[in-house]
Parts: C-alpha cells; sequence; structure tokens
C-alpha cells in the first residue's frame, strides 16, 4: 500500500493523477525520513524559464538528479511562469510561483518537493513550516493543532498514531458530554448530518443544521470517525476527562477516478433510530437527468421509493399512499404552501441553496407535527463565512445567481438566491389544454444571513419568497406568492442542554383575475397566514440518552376568499367570506434510548391543543339528516377570538432499532399524527384554484396511524446498501366532496364534505451503490392506496360506500438511478422510471336528453390508464479541476424521454357528431433535449 | 454562449380504449312550459359509447300530475317520445310531477317541480370574433351569439336557453324560361330563401354571482365561418327558461363532464343525479331530468360575411350548355323539363333541379318576421 509513495512525479503521474497519492506521500515522509538531512536549501535554478509551463519547468530540475517533485498536475496544468527564475533559490521560486495559487509546498531534507493544496503538512513533521503561509483557520478547540490529512491516512499506517484531542481534566466524574461544531474548512460552512461515532462504544452523534453536536460518553479514551458526505473521512483520538468541547473542520474528499461520489450516511442507515426517512443531497441529484434541464431536489425524490405524483410534470407529492395536503414542506423552518412553479412543471425550490434535504415517510420527528404523510424538510446553506462566491446557470426554461461571502469573516456570513425564468415560448409549444395558450413567468429569492455570536449562540434570519403569474387558458390570470421568513437561535445552555428556538411568519397568497366573461369579471383572492413560535429543547441526561422536548404554537388565519368586480364595470358581486382562526399548540417530549449495544429505542408523545377561533358564523343542522341548508336549525355568531371548537390531539411515535451486526439492523416503528389543516380539491391532482381549510366543528382533524418495518444492510465494506421497508397506514376523517360541489365559491363547505377512510400498504425494496465509477440507485415499490366514504346517504357516498383506489394508487413502481463516470470530467447518468397507470373515472354509457348526447360514468376510478415508462439520459460535462482558477463551469446535455414513448396523461371522450370520440393527453410525447450550463465564480472547488 | 437546444411536443392522439364496462340505464327527459304546443316526455335508455344511440322505451304510460289533482296521460307519437295534447300548456305558479311505467313494470316518479317564473330577455346581439383551442380544435373565428337579460321582475337567478339558427341563402340561377317539353315559358323561382335548425349544444347561465340579477353579454352559441351560414344573413332564435338552483347544478353537471378536456384540475367526473326515481327500487340509476319553467324568446339576425365562403349552391357546376339567341323560337332542341336564364348572347340551360328550388335545400320561402332587413 505504501508502495506507490516512493516513485517518483513521473511514474507516479504517468496516468491521470489522484491527490490522495501525495497524501500518501506525505505520509511515507512523515514515518520515514525523519532525520535524513538535505543540502537542497541552497539549490539554484540555473535555466530561463520565462514562459515555461510548471511541469516542464519541473522535469528540469528533476534532471539535476537532487530533486524529486510530488504534486497533482491538474493543479497546475494551465500554469505557466510569468518571470525568468534564474539564479533564484528554488524555494524563493516555488514561492514566488506557488503562492499566487494559494499552493503550499514543502522540501523535505532528502530533496523531495511537496506541493499541497493545504497548509497542513503533519506538525510532527521536521518542516520549516515558516515557508508556509497558514490560512486562519479556527480550529482553537482542538488540544493540538491537527492535520486532516494526516487524520485520514494515518489510520492505514498506525492506528495509534491519530490525533489526540483531550478533553477536561480527570476529576472523577463518571459522564462527560462532548459538543463541538463540524464545519468545512474550506467556506466555514457548518457540516449537516456528520456523523460523530465513537468506535468502542458505537454510540455517537449527529451534527445538525448548525454543525452542531452533542453526545455523552463515560471517561476513557477513545477513536473518534468522523463521517460526513463528500467530506474526507477523519478520525481522532479522544481523551476524555470531563465535560467540554472540540472543533472538527473537515476537508473536501478529493473526487478521483475510482473514487466516491455519492456517500451514504451509514451510521443513520443501519444505526440510526429513524425509519422511513429518505435523504437526497444536490450531489445526488446534480447529475440526475430532469425535464428540460431545471435542476429540482424535489422533483428528484419522485425516484425515491414510496414518492408518487398523480401526473407526469404536475403538482404535489404523494407520500406512501398519502394525498398531496398531508405533507409538511418546510425550509428553514417556513412552511410553503404551494411548491409548484408552472403548475407543477418545477418546484419551488431552488437547488442551489439547498443544503440538506430529509423527507420523512413514517415516524416523523416529535418536533414536527400538523401533517400526518410526510415532512419535507429542507435546509439552505449558511453562506461561505471566509470568501465571496457565485455561482449560477442557464436553463432553457429559468436563470439562476447564488451569492454567498462574509459579513464578519468566522462569524457571519450571507447566502442569496435568485432564480427567474425568462421565457414562456416552451409552454406554448406543450399541447397541454391547461398549458398550451398560457403566458408564464416565475421567480423565486432566498435570503439567509448567520451569526455566530459566540460558542453557545448561533443565530439566522432566513426570508423566503416566489412568485408565480400565468394566464391560464386565454381569460384566467393566476397569480400566487409563497413568502416566509424565520428568525432562529441557538442556544447552549452549559453542558448538556442546548435549545434551537425559531419566530416564523409564512404567507401564501393566491389571486385569480377571470376575464372569462367580460361584463363580470373579478378578482378571487385567498390567504394562508401562519404565525408560529417553537422552541425544541435537547437534553443529554446520560450517556444513552437524547431527550428532545418543547413547544411549537401557531396562529393560523386563513381567508377563505374574497371576491371582488375587476373595475366599476364588472357586474359581478363583492363577496367576501368570513375569515378562519385557529390556534394550535403543542407540546413535546422524545427520548432516544441507547438500551444497550444493539437494541435502541425512540419514542416521543406530542400534545396538540387546537381552538377554533371567532369571529364566525355557525350553523347548527338538523341531526341525521345531510347537512344543507334546508336543515339549518340554528344560527350563532361567535365574537373575535371567541372560541368555537376544540380539538385534542394526542400524537405517538415510538421506534426500535435492533442492530444485528455493523452491517445489519431491523427496525421496528408505529406512530399516529393529527393534522388540523387540509386543501380543498376535488380534481384528479392539486389545482391552481384549490385552498387551503381549517378544522371546525364540522370538518374533524384527521387522524393518520402508521406501523412499519425494516431492514437494513451494508455489504462489500458498505460500498453497497439495501433495505427493505413494509408499511400500513391507516387515516380517518379523510376528506372528499360531493359530487359536482363548487369548492371555491362556497362558504359553508360543511354542506358539500364528505368524510372518510384511507387505508394504503406497501413494501419498498432499495439498493443503492455508493462507490466506484458506476453509483446509483435502484427501487421497487409495491403499494396500494385506498380511500372508502360510506356517508348516509347516496350523496354522501362514492362508490357505493366501498374502498376504491385514490388518484395515485400505482402498485408497481420502479426506479433506476445510475450515474457513470466516464472520468473526473465526464460523466452519463440515466434515469428508469416504470409504474403503474393511474386510475380513472371511465365513460361507461351515453344517454340522451333531447338531442344533447350525455355521457355517464362509471364508479370512480375503476379503470387505469397505460403503465408509465420513461427513460432519461444526461451527459455532463465539467469544467477543468484548477482549483483555485476563478471560475469553473459545467455543462449538462439532457434527454428527457429517450425512447419518447408516449406516456398517457390523462384520457377524456368527447362527443364529436354523433360520435364519441376518446383521446389521450401525453405531456411529452417525443424525446425532450436539453442543453444547461452552470458556473461558479470563486473560489469553489466541485463543491456540489 | 448559451444554445439551448429544445424539442418539446406534448400532443392530443385519438385512443381506443378497450370496450370496459358499459350499463344501459333508464333515462327520462321531460319539461313542461306555459307555451300551448305539444310538451314532449322522452323515455329511453343509455347505450354503451361505441354504440352511442338513443335506444327509445316504447310502450310506456306515462301520466302528468300537477299538485292541483289534475292529470293528462300522453300519447306515445313517436318511437319513445310521449306528447301532451298540441293544446296543452302549464300554468305559472303550480307544481308538476311525471309518473312513467315501462312495459317491463318498472315504475318512476319525478318530483314535483314547480313551473317558474322567467326574466325577460333584453336583446340578443352577434359579434364576429376569434374563438381559443381546446384540445381537440383548433382556433376559429365565427359569430358569437350573446344575450342581454332583465331580471329585474323575477327572482330566478338560472337560466337555460334553446338555440335556434336561420341563415339565410341563395340560389345561383336567375331562371326566367322554362320548356316543358311543349311550351316555353317566362317563369318566376324565388331565390332567397331560408334555412334553419336546432343548435344542440346546452347553454346555462347564472346571475348569481352578480350585482343584479341580470346578465350583459351573456355568450350563447358560437358558429364557425367555414359555412354558408354566415354568408347572407344569420340569425338566432333564442328560448329562454329558469332553472331551480338544482336543475341548474344538474345541467352544470352535464356539461362539466362532456368538456373535461383532459384536464386533471377540472372536478372529477361523477354521475349526474337528477330528480326521477324508481318507485320501488329507489337504488337504481336513473338518468334525466324533469323541470318546468315558463318561457321567454327573441330573436336576432345580424349581415354576414359574403366573401369566400361556401355557398350552398356551391356543386351546381353545370352552368351549361349555351344555348344562342335562337332557342326561344326553336326550344324543341331541347329536353323537356329545361330552366333556362339570360347571359349575354344567350341563354344557358340548368339541368339540375336541385340548383333551382329552395326547398331542394331544406331552405323555405317564406322570411322570418325578425329579418329586418
Amino acid at each position: 500500500m505504501i508502495q506507490p509513495m516512493t516513485r517518483p512525479k513521473y511514474d507516479m503521474f504517468k496516468h491521470k493523477l489522484q491527490m490522495k497519492f501525495v497524501c500518501y506521500t506525505i505520509l511515507f515522509l512523515f514515518f520515514f525520513q525523519f532525520g535524513i538531512s538535505s543540502q537542497t536549501d541552497s539549490l539554484r535554478i540555473n535555466f530561463d524559464s520565462k514562459g515555461v509551463a510548471f511541469n516542464d519547468f519541473v522535469d528540469k530540475i528533476e534532471k539535476s538528479g537532487e530533486i524529486k517533485f510530488f504534486y497533482n498536475p491538474q493543479w497546475v496544468d494551465s500554469l505557466y511562469l510569468k518571470d525568468n527564475f534564474r539564479s533564484f533559490l528554488l524555494s524563493d521560486a516555488l514561492k514566488l510561483i506557488l503562492g499566487p495559487e494559494s499552493l503550499f509546498y514543502y522540501i523535505d531534507r532528502r530533496g523531495y518537493v511537496i506541493i499541497t493544496k493545504e497548509n497542513n503538512i503533519p506538525a510532527i513533521l521536521p518542516v520549516e513550516l515558516s515557508e508556509i503561509q497558514k490560512r486562519s483557520v479556527s480550529n482553537a478547540m482542538s488540544s493540538k493543532t491537527g492535520t486532516d490529512i494526516h487524520m485520514k491516512y494515518s489510520s492505514e499506517i498506525d492506528k495509534e498514531e491519530y490525533e489526540e484531542i483531550v478533553i477536561g481534566v480527570n476529576n472523577g466524574s463518571k459522564s462527560a458530554t462532548v459538543k463541538g461544531y463540524v464545519k468545512d474548512k474550506e467556506t466555514g460552512e457548518p457540516i449537516i448530518g456528520a456523523t460523530i461515532f465513537i468506535e468502542k462504544t458505537k454510540t455517537g452523534a449527529t451534527s445538525d443544521i448548525e454543525g452542531f453536536f452533542i453526545f455523552n460518553a463515560k471517561p476513557g479514551t477513545y477513536i473518534l470517525s468522523i463521517n460526513a458526505m463528500g467530506m474526507a473521512k477523519i478520525k481522532k483520538k479522544l481523551v476524555l476527562n470531563s465535560d467540554g468541547q472540540i472543533q472538527l473542520n473537515m476537508v473536501k474528499e478529493v473526487v478521483s477516478l475510482n473514487e466516491v461520489v455519492i456517500k451514504e450516511n451509514r451510521f443513520s442507515k443501519i444505526k440510526g433510530m429513524q425509519i422511513g426517512m429518505e435523504k437526497l443531497t444536490i450531489k445526488e441529484i446534480k447529475e440526475l437527468p430532469l425535464a428540460v434541464g431545471e435542476r429540482d431536489i424535489l422533483k428528484a425524490a419522485l425516484t425515491l421509493p414510496g414518492i408518487q405524483t398523480v401526473g407526469e410534470a404536475s403538482a404535489g407529492f404523494n407520500v406512501r399512499g398519502g394525498a398531496a395536503d398531508q405533507n409538511l414542506f418546510i425550509i428553514n423552518n417556513v412552511p410553503i404552501f404551494n411548491t409548484s412553479h408552472m403548475l407543477g412543471f418545477f418546484s419551488v425550490i431552488n437547488s442551489d441553496v439547498v443544503k440538506d434535504f430529509k423527507l420523512y415517510k413514517s415516524n416523523i420527528p416529535v418536533e414536527y407535527g400538523g401533517k400526518i404523510s410526510s415532512i419535507f424538510d429542507i435546509r439552505t446553506k449558511q453562506g461561505n463565512n471566509q470568501d465571496f462566491s457565485m455561482q449560477g446557470g442557464i436553463s432553457p426554461v429559468s436563470a439562476r445567481l447564488l451569492i454567498e461571502g462574509p459579513i464578519v469573516r468566522d462569524q457571519s456570513s450571507y447566502i442569496l438566491g435568485i432564480r427567474s425564468t425568462y421565457s414562456n415560448w416552451i409552454l406554448k409549444r406543450i399541447n397541454n389544454p391547461d398549458v398550451s395558450n398560457s403566458n408564464v413567468y416565475f421567480n423565486d429569492f432566498t435570503l439567509n444571513i448567520s451569526h455566530k455570536l459566540n460558542e453557545n449562540n448561533l443565530f439566522s434570519v432566513f426570508g423566503y419568497y416566489s412568485i408565480d403569474n400565468y394566464r391560464f387558458a386565454t381569460n384566467v390570470t393566476y397569480n400566487y406568492q409563497n413568502m416566509g421568513t424565520s428568525l432562529n437561535w441557538k442556544h447552549i445552555f452549559g453542558k448538556k442542554l442546548f435549545f434551537n428556538t425559531a419566530a416564523v411568519f409564512s404567507n401564501y397568497h393566491l389571486k385569480m383575475n377571470d376575464k372569462h366573461y367580460e361584463e363580470y369579471a373579478y378578482d378571487f383572492v385567498h390567504d394562508v397566514k401562519q404565525h408560529e413560535i417553537n422552541q425544541v429543547y435537547t437534553w443529554l441526561p446520560a450517556n444513552n440518552h437524547e431527550i428532545k422536548f418543547g413547544f411549537t404554537s401557531i396562529l393560523h388565519n386563513i381567508n377563505p376568499g374574497y371576491y371582488s368586480p375587476v373595475d366599476s364595470g364588472s357586474g359581478y358581486l363583492n363577496k367576501n367570506f368570513e375569515q378562519e382562526k385557529a390556534l394550535e399548540t403543542a407540546v413535546f417530549l422524545g427520548d432516544k434510548f441507547d438500551i444497550n449495544d444493539k437494541l435502541g429505542l425512540e419514542g416521543g408523545i406530542r400534545y396538540t391543543l387546537y381552538n377554533y377561533l371567532g369571529p364566525k358564523t355557525v350553523y347548527d343542522y338538523q341531526q341525521n339528516e345531510p347537512i344543507s341548508e334546508i336543515s339549518i336549525i340554528d344560527t350563532t355568531f361567535y365574537g373575535k377570538n371567541k372560541l368555537i371548537k376544540t380539538y385534542h390531539g394526542l400524537d405517538f411515535r415510538i421506534a426500535f432499532r435492533y442492530l444485528i451486526n455493523d452491517q445489519n439492523s431491523i427496525k421496528l416503528g408505529y406512530s399516529r399524527i393529527n393534522q388540523f389543516q387540509f386543501i380543498l380539491s376535488n380534481s384528479t391532482s392539486l389545482a391552481p384554484t384549490d385552498r387551503w381549510k381549517l378544522c371546525d366543528p364540522y370538518a374533524k382533524p384527521i387522524v393518520g396511524d402508521q406501523y412499519n418495518i425494516g431492514y437494513y444492510l451494508s455489504f462489500n465494506k458498505t460500498n453497497y446498501d439495501a433495505s427493505a421497508e413494509v408499511y400500513y397506514k391507516k387515516n380517518a376523517n379523510i376528506q372528499d366532496f360531493k359530487n359536482g360541489a363548487d369548492l371555491l365559491e362556497n362558504q359553508n363547505i360543511e354542506r358539500d364534505i364528505l368524510f372518510g377512510y384511507g387505508r394504503s400498504y406497501g413494501i419498498e425494496l432499495m439498493l443503492k451503490k455508493n462507490n466506484g465509477k458506476l453509483t446509483g440507485w435502484i427501487n421497487y415499490t409495491y403499494s396500494k392506496s385506498e380511500l372508502r366514504f360510506n356517508g348516509n346517504s347516496a350523496s354522501e357516498t362514492i362508490n357505493e360506500g366501498n374502498y376504491y383506489p385514490s388518484n395515485y394508487d400505482k402498485p408497481h413502481s420502479l426506479n433506476l438511478v445510475s450515474n457513470y463516470h466516464v472520468n473526473r470530467r465526464l460523466s452519463v447518468s440515466t434515469n428508469l422510471t416504470y409504474n403503474t397507470g393511474r386510475p380513472y373515472t371511465p365513460p361507461v354509457s351515453i344517454y340522451y336528453l333531447n338531442a344533447h348526447s350525455v355521457i355517464s360514468y362509471a364508479d370512480r376510478n375503476s379503470d387505469r390508464l397505460p403503465d408509465y415508462f420513461r427513460i432519461d439520459l444526461s451527459l455532463n460535462l465539467e469544467g477543468n479541476f484548477i482549483r483555485n482558477k476563478t471560475a469553473h463551469s459545467f455543462w449538462m446535455f439532457t434527454v428527457y424521454n429517450l425512447t419518447g414513448r408516449k406516456n398517457v396523461y390523462s384520457v377524456f371522450y368527447e362527443p364529436d357528431g354523433r360520435k364519441i370520440k376518446a383521446y389521450k393527453i401525453s405531456v411529452f410525447a417525443t424525446p425532450v433535449f436539453t442543453l444547461s450550463y452552470n458556473f461558479k465564480f470563486g473560489n469553489y472547488y466541485a463543491r456540489d | 454562449m448559451f444554445l439551448p437546444v429544445l424539442l418539446i411536443q406534448g400532443c392530443v392522439y385519438e385512443f381506443y380504449p378497450k370496450s370496459g364496462k358499459s350499463e344501459n340505464t333508464m333515462v327520462i327527459y321531460g319539461f313542461i312550459s306555459n307555451e300551448h304546443k305539444a310538451h314532449k316526455i322522452e323515455v329511453s335508455t343509455s347505450s354503451s359509447i361505441f354504440q352511442n344511440e338513443k335506444i327509445p322505451v316504447s310502450g310506456a304510460i306515462i301520466y302528468l300530475h300537477n299538485d292541483c289533482g289534475d292529470s293528462i296521460l300522453l300519447i306515445e307519437k313517436e318511437m319513445g317520445s310521449y306528447y301532451t295534447p298540441e293544446t296543452y300548456a302549464g300554468e305559472l305558479g303550480v307544481k308538476y310531477m311525471i309518473d312513467v311505467s315501462i312495459p317491463e313494470g318498472d315504475h318512476y316518479k319525478s318530483d314535483y317541480v314547480e313551473l317558474i317564473d322567467v326574466p325577460d330577455i333584453k336583446g340578443l346581439s352577434i359579434e364576429y370574433i376569434e374563438k381559443g383551442v381546446t384540445p381537440t380544435t383548433k382556433a376559429k373565428k365565427g359569430f358569437q351569439c350573446y344575450v342581454d337579460t332583465d331580471g329585474s321582475n323575477s327572482k330566478q337567478k338560472y337560466l337555460r336557453w334553446e338555440l335556434e339558427e336561420t341563415w339565410e341563402i341563395e340560389t345561383p340561377f336567375p331562371v326566367s324560361y322554362f320548356w316543358d317539353g311543349i311550351t316555353i315559358s317566362t317563369v318566376y323561382i324565388p331565390r332567397r330563401c331560408w334555412r334553419s335548425g336546432k343548435i344542440d349544444d346546452l347553454f346555462i347561465g347564472s346571475s348569481s354571482n352578480n350585482q343584479s340579477n341580470s346578465l350583459t353579454n351573456f355568450p350563447l352559441s358560437f358558429t364557425t365561418d367555414d359555412t354558408e351560414r354566415l354568408r347572407i344573413r344569420y340569425g338566432i332564435t333564442a328560448k329562454q327558461y329558469a332553472l331551480t338552483q338544482e336543475a341548474y347544478n344538474f345541467w352544470k353537471g352535464v356539461i362539466d363532464n362532456t368538456n373535461l378536456q383532459g384536464s386533471m384540475y377540472n372536478k372529477q367526473p361523477y354521475r349526474v343525479v337528477g330528480n326521477i326515481k324508481n318507485v320501488d327500487h329507489p337504488g337504481e340509476v336513473v338518468n334525466g331530468y324533469f323541470e318546468a319553467s315558463e318561457m321567454k324568446s327573441k330573436s336576432f339576425a345580424a349581415r354576414g360575411l359574403f366573401g369566400n365562403l361556401p355557398k350552398t349552391f356551391d356543386n351546381c357546376t353545370s352552368y351549361g350548355p349555351f344555348l344562342g339567341d335562337s332557342i326561344l323560337a326553336n326550344p324543341k332542341l331541347l329536353p323537356p323539363n329545361t330552366y333556362m336564364y339570360v347571359v349575354v348572347g344567350g341563354y344557358m340551360a340548368v339541368p339540375d333541379l336541385p340548383c333551382i328550388f329552395c326547398k331542394n335545400a331544406g331552405a323555405t320561402e317564406i322570411k322570418p318576421d325578425f329579418w329586418n332587413n
């Protein structure tokens, strides 16, 4: 293993070089060259060097026979010497040449010149470090100045040689709490989801959004293994005496031919307690071929098991057979009520700003609640607190720009992401009935400012805004906006306790301008406002407990609808529906408990008090009669903030994990969640006019129960991860609506609403390959999703009260995502999707009313569209990897629907003279070719 | 620097579904107004979507009852169509119900429905416009008909219209002589005539969201400009009826279900339930509706577009043979029953009878009284 280190540059780098070897070289020097003296300090350059390529310069020097160079030629492949260094000391020349490139060098006593990108030549080396300009890196909390390179490779040499961190003094305490931060050394950006793992006890911690972690352990000496996606793994020797802090700085993993691009966090998948969780990184979706070249982390989630959407390019996600309004989308604590740009073609999340995306399909952490199916938890980057940088991209649909930088270095930073469409011509080419003839425009903005006051107080301010505007079928213009802001504060108390608190405001504003009928043109406005304050405490009372508790309080304000004439010429009636108001307050308590090395338990309860408040007029209806205008028996007006109705929701989560060994685990889980808010929708997919509704005296909270079991394994030295999860879900108080109900111009929804049950079950199989030239995943899901509405009368019953498939019931689903790295710059990605066609309601007969032919429909969703199948392909070309060049670019050529299969989006029937004709619609009926361009300015290195 | 390469095509294709489930349901539709006429109740069954035909149910016994205790028996004049006497007229404010017994023994009854008043029609108008596309049609130009209603004397907010269109045509040849084989005589054959027909589309409207109980410029029929209809003069006769809210919802459902156009943003299709039930089996699916309303009507005609619109007699290309001046003196050269018209230097014989008489084109020579030009 050590062999390559001894080879001089021209042997070693004959093939495409890897920085790894440089590191090996350093280690070799570290262990075997101690004490060798050198006379190379006085070596002078004896040739003209102006205009010479650095590599040639090196060759000439090496010909002298005294000097050997070790470095990665790619760093310098465009470096030419601007000056003539004849008669310069070699060390002076290298300083002048490499300094501007931010490269460092070291000449050892044997005459070996080692060039590195990092300045962390191991401290033990007999090195004149004065020659190397150190960049300020905050690692004050380490007991010794550590080197990541050292750490990364020393394990392969000698397990005893990890950098040692000593925490506290030996005061005889029985337990000690270790906390600290994990940071990206280069950008200062906190590293989220890094696992700090104690090998001996098989316990550890995961860093949170601020990079913060905390764990308990008995005093002793441990080996800490720190892993994070895309970062070089580090190991440290921890001498733990009593409570203390450490700071861990990680460096980016070097991308190379045989190296990892996608790395799963195995600590969490096998050893973590969480069941039914998916995680995607920007790195994973970067090369995923997507329609019209728009990188989209939410759409990419559709390649994961258990995530469906009703139709191609349509709005809403269906997680494990749940409706689209059963998902909570939060970005830095701000809930997003409409996640679609352009009717669902894209999501409103600008993927460039996303740092972490977690999707909980079951056993949602106890600090979250209010949505029964899933949480899409999106966290943005905090911004580079070291240097200014900028990146962006252009696709046929939109242009993106992201800038970030420090406000006060090491302390505060900002990140601003902007995305905008610059053309809507694409839509004009789509023959979708609702899309063609549309006028489309969208924008979104994301701003995050972070400030680290001190080690115990971190603040961030986040703002989000998105706007969509489109004219729909010529006469109706839709305009909707999501805006939100959150103020976040993390405070660490003493030794074992910290909290995250947030004040959140979110507003969804929908405006529809309907000029369909000129004399009665009107505007419709719908608003959803949410003010929230929450506080989540994490407490580590003992080595094997992590307790979370806290509260969240949400004030909901919904303006169901306000209708007004567009101008004085319009004869439309002014109608202002009564506002809805509710206060939803929850307290929660959860514990993550390692019972022993093998068995872990995570449980929690969450109690929600939901108060529906006035002012509001509430009707009482005759009991045992269908609720309608004629069954009103009483009307009550409730004044401002008067309590109208209270619901109590008690949520549970419990999950067990049994670790069979380091590679295998089994998990069991159960959870119950109450939901107090839903979307009024009776269309097949989420429609642009759908509005939100709060639970009221008639609309009871939706209650979702889920049982699941999972088996997880990794094999082939963690190169492969596999999992199988089985779930069964039962939901009560699912709502649907009476046939033909108008949900928009309806102030008294209770007269049209139906309550029923939903059930879904399935098995999700996933295999993921993490390393090598070929990476990716394949998953197969078998699932069912059914609904049942069995009311007291025929108008309150659907399909005779039997269970019937939901609109998103697609039993068989297969996704294959692969990424093949031909070389460091070129990669080919493919995406294959198959699923059963969605159910639809077919016509069953024709009848005549006078001369009018009328199509009569069968039971709801009693037939299926043809199966869906699609292959996408993308070719990705990275610009060269010279580290410190000012710009880096990335081209992506995508073919969406490579086989041009005419997948059926929907079918419909239309009278055509005396005949009835059937039609099918395909959204993308031919292959779609896209070329997109992405760039980065600033000192970025293949960051994502 | 940047060159987007994009070819994107979404398409609507004709689709041939496997013949799935089909059902055969009873369909009863009837309508009573205050017009003195034979009011019709139709009884039929539904057919499969591929068969697509009205299957009449013959031999039913149908009574029309009112809430004053009067009943009349309807008479089947055509298969499945049952009529009141010609002199029958419903009365405003009276409630009506139909009672249908079919030969198989099933017995159906409608709810009692009141014959409700209808707002006035203030006027009709016509505008030449271009209309947008649907998934299966392209943008087309044509005459859009609008109605203005005056609801100031009525509480009814929901309306339905039945439309009849009338258009003027002209025969191509100014025939002036006729040779019957024995004598030649001068003749006058009217060349202006009028065709008309029902517009089968459904038109309903509501003023429930309006500040006043009236409708202004409410769009009704659209007639494309690719037929003879809009050539010379085009007229619309609108019969306006009032609907109860339930009846409006019924018709709205029928329209919504017929115009889904593949959108996933529309209401999901559903079975539209009317107000007729099987007395013995209330769960049976019965399609159709029984309604009663006063009727008011209005007509309007607008000048046509002329130009290159097709003519009714465009296939009358037989302009010959040309006959010289002398033909009148020696008509025996011609076959009997030949019409002739004058041209420069002689006469043209018109052999095609269909091109000479309006009635051969299904038109009438009687000018409608609203055709005031």
